[in-house]
């Protein structure tokens, strides 16, 4: 990436001189600070040998420049109203102190010499997604449900990077912590999910907003418990097959209360119209459901579209609170997989209830 | 541009390693080998230290051991709260 920047830069130098690339530079950085912070690690890096400070900057922008492209350009693309937090990386300095420390009540976290920056990515990464994503609602599920969340999106982020980023996630915190049962089956149970493309638009939101509405001091074995039916719910939902109608299209909770309905199945859009979607609809409405999620076929949309316009329009107290593409796998009833470009609209409910749950409840 | 909210990591790099271990007072115990990983109490080493944090009026060590740093993203996670 850096070579396509210099390649770039040199360009514009011989075309326009010094004020044509120096504009480029702050065009690019105004543009895509998370890659340009990403470029000046790398430029940093190449300066090591004949600058001492390179070390430390070249480690704290590449690692910054990496999770924050990650929040930036990918979680709240996928999250619906997800506050981004950026991380910094904060060098102890000379005026270091115990007293602080102690009174500062932070974790430090070692750094290695840039010829483990791999490591150093990772574990700032695993730190920050502990504390950064989901942040509201992880204060009410169990240990095991978060940390096979932070787990599973931090796979995510790796994917996105280098090959080498990704094996050493693997073997520093992903067989470790998969030898657990519960987050083994738990991150499983995730992939599933996500191959069918309901990771991050329906679990991680449904999550968000369990975090928005409810208002507990601490941890709460009624929503710990229906988390685990969020889980197996959407486990069973996305091994389903087309035209299967014996898996449950609705999740009915005491705080998470959600429908799935697939638009577009065969040519019944031809046939019937908006009108089955339309009682669908209604009927989920009557079952509790504070958001529906629409699915269906890319090459569908408009009749998307056209249908959310009419549903939002007639006496349904419903909203569109979010749409996009994404790709997911589906599953034929003869068995075959097939990746397909989708199309997902949510739906939500006007008026959400809060909830203040008690050990009792 | 929309101005982000920032979460700071204290991070300490190796060539300052020492001289904040020698700054919280645990540096002659590391040497001594008598300082122990807060979660599976294996010896603490310089080469083997993950994360510092202070606990109690005390200082933690964490050791790079893959079950303690599982132990320890679960530790953040309920010290959070």
């Amino acid at each position: 990436m850096i070579i396509n920047i210099i390649i770039v830069v040199f360009k514009m130098l011989i075309l326009y001189g010094v004020p044509g690339a120096l504009v480029l530079l702050i065009f690019y950085w105004l543009m895509f600070p998370e890659k340009a912070e990403i470029a000046s690690g790398q430029f940093y890096r190449f300066l090591r040998c004949c600058y001492k400070g390179a070390e430390k900057r070249y480690i704290a922008h590449d690692t910054q420049g990496r999770v924050n492209d990650f929040v930036n350009n990918f979680l709240t693309k996928e999250i619906k109203d997800f506050s981004p937090v950026n991380l910094k990386l904060v060098w102890t300095s000379e005026t270091f102190s115990k007293e602080t420390f102690l009174k500062d009540n932070t974790f430090i976290v070692r750094m290695r010499k840039s010829d483990n920056q791999n490591q150093n990515i990772v574990n700032a990464s695993m730190f920050f997604i502990a504390y950064n994503v989901l942040s509201k609602a992880k204060k009410y599920i169990s240990i095991r449900q978060k940390e096979s969340i932070d787990l599973f999106v931090a796979k995510k982020l790796f994917e996105r990077e280098k090959e080498c980023l990704m094996s050493q996630f693997v073997q520093d915190y992903l067989i470790e912590k998969t030898n657990d049962e519960k987050i083994g089956s738990f991150f499983e149970k995730y992939h599933y999910i996500d191959t069918a493309g309901l990771f991050f638009p329906v679990f991680i939101q449904e999550m968000h907003f369990l975090g928005e509405k409810v208002f507990a001091q601490r941890k709460n074995e009624t929503i710990c418990k229906e988390v685990n039916g969020l889980i197996e719910f959407l486990d069973k939902y996305s091994l389903r097959k087309i035209g299967d109608k014996s898996v449950d299209s609705k999740f009915n909770g005491s705080y998470c209360k959600f429908g799935m309905m697939i638009v577009g199945i065969g040519d019944r859009i031809k046939k019937e119209g908006h009108q089955p979607y339309k009682k669908h609809l209604e009927y989920l409405q009557n079952s509790g459901a504070e958001s529906v999620y629409l699915i269906g076929d890319s090459k569908n949309k408009d009749f998307i579209e056209s249908l959310c316009a009419e549903l939002c329009g007639s006496n349904l107290k419903f909203t569109i609170y979010n749409q996009k593409k994404y790709s997911a796998v589906i599953t034929f009833k003869d068995g075959t997989k097939e990746r397909r470009s989708t199309y997902l609209v949510v739906l939500r409910k006007d008026n959400i209830e809060h909830y203040f749950p008690t050990q009792r409840s | 541009m929309k101005s982000k909210n920032k979460k700071e990591l204290n991070v300490v790099h190796d060539n300052n390693l020492l001289d904040i271990l020698k700054k919280l007072g645990v540096k002659d115990e590391i040497e001594k080998e008598v300082r122990i990983c807060k979660f599976c109490n294996r010896t603490i080493s310089f080469e083997n230290i993950h994360t510092i944090f202070p606990e109690s009026g005390d200082v933690k060590i964490v050791c790079n051991e893959p079950e303690c740093v599982k132990e320890l993203l679960v530790y953040v996670n309920k010290r959070k709260i």
